[in-house]
């Protein structure tokens, strides 16, 4: 079997590496995610001094950890396919079924949302826009970003998982085998 | 129909074909959304549109819950509880006919309770339970049935993801849909259970009682374990708070049935409270000291108090689901840590030790800094930003919470992901006009109303079958729903219609994770059990459908099984 050239694995490698890393820096974000409740509670109930921020940092996590987690999430092969008929197909079948769907569906999808996404955050900075969910009122345009980022990751990921499925359709041959994740 | 009628049309089947494929369900609909809305919608709208409902998802505020329950789940697995839970259940049930299938169904159904996913529970059950069910000489049909069966009861019976994704899109509260999916929930768990028993005392063979070699073996095991101060202690106290609670509540479910026939003076609660947390003290200090009463203690009564809070305030409207979520995360990283689980993966201590406090100082000033900008006199900012901080280290080295981390990002992810693009998917289609044209056609049909809700009920559980759960609570359901708030059944107000609605399309969906063949819970069970083949996985769980088609029946003629906790709770 003919090995891919080195700049074409080196591509994969390079993408597939920054994801890998990026997993473990978002998933930090479960750690605000939980405690800012917490505290919430403990100040409400112990000290009767409910905080005025918790609610605002719950949602930015929440929104954030799913958002940019989703291009790890990529990488693991967890967006959930509809395995009725997938299972049966040869890896060749579906290495040119997921070619054809990462040029002409995904890359679009994400560089559409990408873009789009990026003016409003533009538009957010310059107004330095508040949230207005609460007394506290943080910036919020870091957190528009996040949807840009996100889609740009994605984006770049599904170079990579492109990149892959061509070398299947090719050579009838996986590069990464993927674990199911069921919810 | 006009011309995007005609193009949502378009867009539904399209989408159907598509996702059989097998192209990821979430990047599939954002693409057909965004297609089909530029053409029809014009494309600045469509962009705007697919931008706003991203947008809305993230700030919504009950939906934090879904990672938190889905982290809650990892923690109290990788925590070993469910582990504890299962060997307490055996050793309290091993005379029993079929005592695995009841310790089997009895887990997953408590553990249910601490998770809102299907996700581990299978796993986790077919290593404990599939060996010792081999060895043990249980039918392999009927076990895997059982294990496959309890493990989807994670997704129905409350903190229940799908239901927090429900609720939003109903109107409906979402601790008002935790009530009402407990019924059938526990409903569910009962048939199962009375399906292995009645089995395995018809037939001893398929289900014979633990030998008594084993037995003395596990007491053994037992009776030898030591149990440090933190674990005991921990399950003592479980047990003493618990108990004033529980105490009351049995006095006022004695209180309602004598109330029937009697005037009864109120009993003050507190008085109750009082002596059940003295009956408790008091008899476990009696037994704590017989090793088969610890680590049933021990083994039940901390997961079954944090189950307990979570739910209960939620189910009481004391917190929103978001917060009792936090709260429960935070418990079982906290019983995990009591049971010794947070171990340090191979990191030096004293490296552990400096940085967490370098962190977590550098993480006070950061906190304190950022947020204690308002009127928060206590500096609860600072505090915060020092625990997320000095956390760091603990979540990238410690095993446990990397794993439930790691878990907890991927899942839910994957599923708001997948929200987010229903979402989108869903916005399109409504403003194209098709799905209000679906509706009336539904509405017009010469149907009775019990025959128009039964037809919805077929066309979910056909649905369920290539769809998962949020595409079809997404897509799916706007579009039934004006034509069930419409329905006039069983003479229930609007509001106990959508919650009853609600229980119903959860169980129905439910029922998918069941259905060969394309139920994941199979291909887990077969790599965690490779004794039992596929094949027979399949037949196990065909078994359990028909009971899953039975209760949904039992729900759909008698609402009440669901109803009954919402009234008693309002």
């Amino acid at each position: 079997m003919a090995q891919p050239n080195s700049s074409y694995m080196g591509i994969i490698r390079v993408i597939d590496k920054f994801t890998e890393w990026t997993g473990p820096v978002f998933m930090l974000i479960n750690i605000p995610l939980i405690l800012a409740n917490v505290v919430e509670v403990f100040m409400r109930y112990l000290f009767k001094d409910p905080t005025i921020w918790a609610l605002d940092i719950t949602t930015m996590a929440f929104g954030a950890i799913f958002m940019l987690g989703s291009a790890y999430g990529l990488l693991k092969g967890a967006h959930v396919r509809t395995d009725m008929l997938w299972d049966k197909f040869s890896d060749q079948k579906k290495g040119v079924i997921d070619s054809c769907a990462f040029i002409f569906f995904f890359l679009p999808t994400m560089a559409i949302l990408c873009f789009s996404s990026f003016d409003d955050f533009l538009y957010s900075m310059s107004i330095n826009e508040k949230s207005n969910s609460g007394a506290w009122q943080p910036i919020i345009w870091p957190f528009r970003a996040v949807i840009t980022i996100s889609t740009g990751m994605l984006f770049l990921q599904g170079i990579s998982e492109l990149l892959k499925s061509i070398y299947a359709a090719r050579t009838g041959e996986v590069l990464v085998k993927h674990e199911k994740i069921e919810v | 129909m006009n011309l995007n009628e005609i193009l949502g049309a378009i867009m539904l089947f399209g989408m159907v074909a598509v996702i059989f494929i097998g192209f990821p369900i979430s990047f599939t609909l954002l693409f057909l959304a965004l297609v089909f809305g530029g053409i029809g919608l014009g494309w600045a709208q469509t962009f705007d549109l697919a931008y706003l409902q991203i947008w809305g998802t993230m700030k919504d505020e009950i939906l934090p819950s879904v990672p938190l329950f889905i982290f809650m789940g990892y923690m109290t697995e990788q925590a070993g509880l469910m582990e504890r839970l299962f060997m307490a259940l055996r050793l309290l049930l091993s005379r029993l006919r079929g005592a695995l299938y009841l310790a089997v169904i009895l887990t997953a159904t408590i553990f249910a309770m601490a998770t809102g996913i299907v996700g581990a529970a299978v796993t986790v059950l077919g290593i404990m339970a599939g060996p010792i069910m081999i060895k043990t000489g249980y039918d392999s049909r009927l076990s895997a049935g059982a294990i496959a069966a309890g493990g989807t009861l994670g997704v129905l019976i409350p903190p229940s993801v799908m239901l927090v994704v429900m609720g939003p899109t109903m109107g409906v509260p979402v601790n008002q849909l935790y009530s009402a999916a407990f019924g059938p929930g526990f409903l569910l768990a009962g048939m199962y259970i009375a399906y292995c028993l009645t089995r395995s005392f018809i037939n001893p063979a398929l289900g014979p009682p633990v030998p008594p070699e084993e037995r003395i073996a596990a007491l053994e095991a037992v009776k030898t374990a030591v149990v440090p101060r933190p674990v005991w202690v921990l399950g003592l106290v479980s047990l003493v708070v618990m108990s004033p609670i529980l105490a009351s509540l049995a006095i006022s479910v004695v209180e309602m049935v004598v109330g029937l026939f009697f005037t009864v003076p109120e009993t003050p609660k507190v008085i109750v409270g009082v002596i059940g947390a003295a009956l408790a003290l008091f008899g476990a200090v009696q037994y704590l000291r017989a090793p088969f009463f610890r680590s049933v203690i021990i083994g039940i009564a901390p997961l079954a108090a944090l189950i307990f809070f979570t739910l209960g305030t939620i189910l009481a409207g004391l917190a929103t689901p978001t917060e009792a979520a936090s709260c429960g995360a935070f418990g079982a990283t906290f019983l995990a840590m009591v049971y010794g689980k947070l171990t340090l993966g191979g990191l030096n201590k004293s490296v552990f030790g400096i940085s967490t406090s370098i962190a977590a100082i550098v993480g006070y000033f950061i906190g304190h800094h950022f947020i204690d900008v308002g009127p928060s006199a206590l500096g609860a900012g600072g505090i915060f930003g020092a625990l997320c901080l000095g956390l760091i280290p603990a979540f990238l080295y410690s095993p446990p919470l990397r794993n439930a981390g790691m878990g907890t990002m991927v899942t839910s992810a994957m599923v708001l992901l997948l929200a987010v693009a229903s979402n989108v998917f869903g916005a399109v289609f409504t403003k194209l006009g098709t799905a209000g044209v679906i509706t009336n056609g539904l509405i017009a049909m010469p149907l009775g109303d019990m025959m128009k809700l039964a037809l919805i009920m077929v066309i979910i559980f056909i649905l369920g079958w290539p769809f998962e759960w949020p595409a079809i609570i997404l897509v799916f359901l706007p579009i039934f729903l004006p034509v069930v708030e419409k329905l006039k059944v069983h003479g229930l107000s609007k509001l106990d219609l959508l919650i009853w609605f609600g229980a119903l399309v959860a169980v129905n969906l439910q029922t998918a994770f069941l259905s060969p063949p394309v139920a994941m819970s199979a291909y887990y069970l077969r790599n965690v059990v490779p004794q039992w083949s596929l094949a027979t996985i399949y037949r196990g769980m065909a078994d359990y459908m028909v009971i899953q088609c039975i209760a949904l029946a039992g729900l759909f003629f008698f609402p009440d099984i669901s109803l009954w906790l919402v009234r008693v709770l309002k």
